[in-house]
């Protein structure tokens, strides 16, 4: 009987931990933050692939004068963006290092990863892990027109962060 | 009585006259058989199952974020309750079978869930999560087939974690060495030993890789291994860690035999302190394991366990180490007239030789001069080896 009981313990914690995974996306919108980020162009050459957008966020790659960080970061390992709300409305990167940043009033911060640092070019390039917008089928067309656009990003205060919309 | 029984039993009930044929008949119809029901129930749940399937896949993507969320839900509980109820009241293999189709649909719901929302996951924290569940399955349930599952999970999420993120999940690590190590103590069965070892030799494999270790902490990782044999080896069975760790570890100088001289490799020749001690520490007991052995030639796989650094000669170093442990196992072999220890330094040397020939002749031998020589030189070595093992299983002296 004890036994059972466990089972169906297990059972709801496991239902519960898919639902908490679904819940989280719509909460967001209730407590989570919104900043406006800019993209850079699509790459011209394959700008969709299968039925999403590839998008290029402006704060994903900067100089190393805006680094705080050590200098061995590794591919992979957490990286801090720290992001000024400006008069119209985008935000822009302050700085980014690898230990956590704290914000005044007006800016934020992001969590990314170190994706890698281009010596020749001294600039570093980070991944906000939102590359993906996924679209409409066969809406293509459209979205290849636009060049850069103002992507809404929503970020939750338990870290979790999700495109809202695509202009 | 089932009805398989009944009709095994009253045929010699007829044999012997005690009952008539067509009272035979009358009983045997009085116990229907019952094993058919829950065979044919089986295939339409299976068949159900499988509409139900093509039918979502086909309409997937047409389908409500919410929508898909209430299946997955619902085929998770169905497949659990469904699976509970049959293996307390019918049957425990399909009982089983279902709870790990539901365990299955756990693991691609958090998949499909995680697409569905744009989840991005830095790690494979979503196996892990898996993983935690078939453990927990387990343990309530005590059927191999979940701990088999939690093995295959673990394996495959370090395999993916190793490749795609460059590094070993530790919290998934840790679960594999706490939660299944306990139970592969506690079983001692041989099978779920070997399932469980050999995840542990690509788990430390992808540690060593993935965080750009230098390849001896190998080393350490198979030298624990060898150690953990007394815990959980079962009077009299084989020794699987033990054996497991020494394949590895004579894998590891046959790499060594090659890669060793080379020039690339050059981050392998700096040494660190904390290897050396953990290095040392874990050798020790071994040696004190092997001081306390009943049979005198337990230290003879030790010396398989020295490292081999990339000095200018380290490749006939770790030749020179897989050529004393063959033949040391010979010599114990034909002195002791064991013949399971004659037939491995036999496999062994055999191997070795092989091996050495290949490096040192084969970059300016001509390639037929090779094969020739080498295969003469095999033939004309393994003779001499089988008439000496020959002499042994006969039982007369191996002078």
């Amino acid at each position: 009987m004890k036994k059972t009981l466990w089972f169906y313990v297990l059972v709801a914690l496991q239902a519960a931990f898919l639902i908490v995974m679904s819940v989280g996306f719509y909460a967001m919108d209730e407590w989570g933050e919104t900043i406006n980020l800019k993209t850079e162009p699509v790459d011209p050459r394959d700008p969709f692939y299968g039925d999403y957008v590839v998008l290029n966020y402006q704060v994903e790659s900067f100089p190393s004068s805006k680094w705080e960080g050590k200098d061995d970061v590794e591919r992979g390992d957490k990286v801090y963006l720290l992001l000024e709300n400006e008069e119209d409305g985008v935000s822009s990167l302050i700085k980014a290092s690898d230990h956590p940043l704290d914000p005044d009033a007006n800016q934020i911060v992001v969590e990314s990863r170190m994706e890698w640092r281009d010596q020749y070019n001294d600039n570093y390039r980070v991944d906000l892990g939102l590359d993906r917008y996924y679209v409409e089928e066969n809406t293509g067309r459209e979205w290849e027109q636009a060049e850069d656009r103002i992507v809404t990003i929503v970020l939750a205060p338990w870290g979790q962060k999700k495109i809202q919309s695509v202009r | 009585m089932n009805h398989s029984q009944i009709a095994k039993e009253s045929k010699k009930w007829v044999e012997e006259e005690i009952i008539t044929d067509s009272q035979r008949h009358q009983l045997l119809e009085r116990y229907p058989k019952r094993g058919q029901k829950p065979l044919l129930l089986t295939f339409a749940a299976i068949f159900i199952g499988l509409g139900f399937l093509t039918f979502i896949a086909s309409n997937w993507s047409r389908m409500d974020d919410l929508v898909r969320m209430g299946i997955i839900i619902g085929f998770l509980i169905a497949f659990y309750v469904a699976g509970e109820r049959i293996y307390t009241k019918y049957s425990n293999t399909l009982g089983v079978s279902f709870i790990l189709i539901a365990l299955l649909i756990f693991g691609s719901g958090i998949f499909l869930i995680g697409q569905m929302y744009h989840y991005t996951s830095y790690s494979a924290f979503p196996f892990f999560i898996w993983a935690i569940a078939a453990c927990g399955l387990y343990v309530l349930w005590k059927e191999w087939t979940f701990f088999i599952s939690a093995i295959g999970i673990i394996t495959v999420g370090q395999i993916y974690s190793g490749f795609v993120y460059q590094q070993l999940h530790f919290l998934m690590a840790l679960l594999f060495l706490v939660v299944l190590g306990v139970v592969v103590y506690r079983s001692k069965e041989a099978s779920l030993t070997l399932m469980f070892g050999i995840s542990y030799l690509i788990q430390s494999l992808i540690l060593v890789l993935s965080e750009d270790l230098n390849y001896y902490w190998l080393m350490v990782f198979f030298l624990t291994l060898y150690l953990a044999d007394d815990l959980v080896v079962k009077k009299g069975e084989v020794r699987v860690f033990k054996t497991l760790s020494v394949i590895a570890v004579f894998t590891l100088h046959v790499f060594g035999v090659f890669l060793l001289g080379q020039e690339w490799i050059t981050n392998a020749s700096e040494s660190s302190f904390l290897f050396f001690l953990l290095w040392a520490v874990l050798f020790v007991g071994a040696v004190i394991r092997a001081a306390l052995s009943s049979t005198n030639y337990y230290w003879a796989d030790l010396i398989l366990f020295v490292p081999v650094f990339k000095f200018p000669i380290g490749d006939a170093i770790s030749l020179g180490v897989l050529f004393l442990y063959s033949l040391i196992w010979l010599i114990f072999g034909y002195r002791t007239e064991v013949s399971r220890w004659v037939n491995k330094g036999t496999a062994t040397f055999l191997f070795t030789t092989f091996l050495a020939y290949f490096q040192l002749a084969w970059d300016f031998m001509n390639r037929s001069v090779f094969f020739f020589t080498g295969g003469i030189l095999l033939f004309l070595l393994s003779f001499f080896l089988e008439r000496k093992r020959r002499q042994v299983h006969k039982g007369g002296r191996a002078e």
